[in-house]
């Protein structure tokens, strides 16, 4: 037999591998070289601080169902903007609190800012800085379904509703003491001036802002989660193609390797 | 086989353990009435400026979130109610110090799944009759527990606090 003859003879028999060899690579190419980068992404994900860069595509946050949710409350508080979205509270862009249930109201006093939540209340400086959470452990009337101020009684009175009940506040805010609303003449709801569309624009962001951290989308693109189920396979099938990439690679290997010796000798 | 079992039940006790340790074993009114026997009694205000805020930026190693802090007095006996983060949520901590040393100290909430065991007996007892040193130091050190380190770090850092308080309190006082 030819040297000619012998070589395509050879060629023929390893011709299935190297074709199996050829399109594993082809098709997992992309898959690849997404799962190359992500994994060297997530083994740095300390040093690069993935976890603290959040996503702010509109696109890519809706894909992941996170929208505003329905919870909004866009008031003016003296020279501040109060704002809730969601569980957050805002004060301009300071967050006050994240576990707020529904924003109730706010009231300027003369040395205070007095904001109610249903299930807790906030005392700040006029500057925004927060003097102490109320909460129900310090005996504070929840849930609070209204705020009053009154006028009939010391300037920083504030009176809360609760049950039906009308509790107001000593001078300091510590305690509370069930009175009638009788005694409160008059009684004034402070009503609170709604902020503008373009107003509430940054807030929408904000709350926005760091829902979806860029960890998050790495590590779903190397898992392939982001296509939920379906992407899951399609990174097994890349996984797979990988394994019988480096078999065949190493069969057509080996088998030429084993020719040339056996030439040589 | 065995072993394989033994993990499953080992697993399985630890996480029922978990979740019983985690909860509010007090409620705040209720430890105050304990601590005073005083229906009456009110709580006070510290406001955190100037040096007290300066003493307790050195305690916490940061600005304390709020500018006042509440607590009951009766002579020379003062009871404070604070929280300190564990890993991720707060450690709701009661403490009675008397004349400069610490009474008693309870944990009235914990809400982490680990560290529990720093609302023991056994390790609690540790910061009885502990003072606080010029350095806003405890006189004397306190053992940890294994598997628990934050919540010991925030126990001992609360118990600090409170004695720098205390001092606080008593001096506006005087």
């Amino acid at each position: 037999m030819s040297k000619r003859k012998h070589k395509h003879k050879n060629k023929g028999r390893l011709l299935p591998f190297i074709k199996l060899h050829r399109w594993s690579g082809l098709v997992s190419l992309i898959l690849v070289i997404i799962l190359s980068i992500t994994g060297i992404l997530l083994n740095h994900t300390h040093e690069l601080q993935l976890k603290n860069h959040y996503i702010k595509n509109t696109l890519l946050l809706n894909w992941y169902g996170i929208r505003l949710p329905e919870q909004q409350t866009f008031f003016k508080l003296g020279a501040y903007n109060l704002v809730q979205v969601g569980h957050k509270v805002y004060l301009d862009n300071k967050l006050l609190a994240s576990d707020a249930l529904t924003l109730i109201g706010g009231i300027e006093m003369e040395d205070y800012l007095f904001i109610a939540l249903e299930n807790a209340a906030l005392l700040l400086t006029l500057d925004g800085e927060l003097i102490e959470k109320l909460t129900p452990d310090q005996d504070l009337p929840v849930p609070i379904t209204s705020v009053y101020k009154s006028h009939s009684q010391d300037n920083s009175a504030i009176v809360i509703q609760s049950h039906n009940k009308y509790f107001i506040s000593d001078d300091d805010y510590l305690t509370w003491t069930n009175i009638k609303p009788d005694n409160l003449k008059p009684v004034t709801i402070k009503r609170l001036k709604r902020l503008s569309e373009t107003e509430k624009e940054p807030y929408y962001q904000l709350w926005l802002d760091n829902k979806l951290s860029l960890e998050t989308v790495v590590l779903d693109l190397h898992s392939g989660r982001i296509l939920g189920q379906f992407g899951v396979f399609i990174m097994d099938l890349a996984a797979s193609f990988l394994l019988v990439l480096s078999i065949s690679g190493f069969w057509i290997w080996f088998k030429r390797s084993r020719k040339r010796i056996r030439h040589r000798l | 086989m065995k072993n394989i079992l033994r993990f499953f039940i080992t697993g399985a006790l630890f996480v029922l353990i978990s979740s019983y340790a985690k909860g509010v074993y007090q409620s705040n009114s209720d430890f105050i009435d304990e601590v005073f026997h005083d229906p009456t009694i009110k709580p006070q205000m510290l406001w955190l400026t100037g040096d007290v805020k300066a003493g307790a930026v050195k305690i916490l190693g940061e600005k304390p979130r709020q500018l006042r802090v509440r607590y009951w007095q009766k002579q020379q006996k003062t009871a404070w109610i604070l929280e300190a983060i564990g890993k991720s949520k707060p450690i709701t901590v009661g403490l009675v110090i008397d004349a400069g040393k610490l009474q008693r100290v309870k944990v009235l909430a914990f809400r982490e799944t680990r560290g529990w065991e720093v609302k023991e007996d056994f390790f609690l007892d540790q910061f009885s009759q502990r003072t606080l040193t010029p350095e806003l130091q405890l006189d004397k050190s306190i053992d940890g527990i294994t598997g628990a380190t934050l919540s010991v770090r925030a126990l001992k850092k609360l118990s600090r606090l409170a004695l720098f308080y205390h001092q606080q309190a008593l001096f506006k006082e005087h």
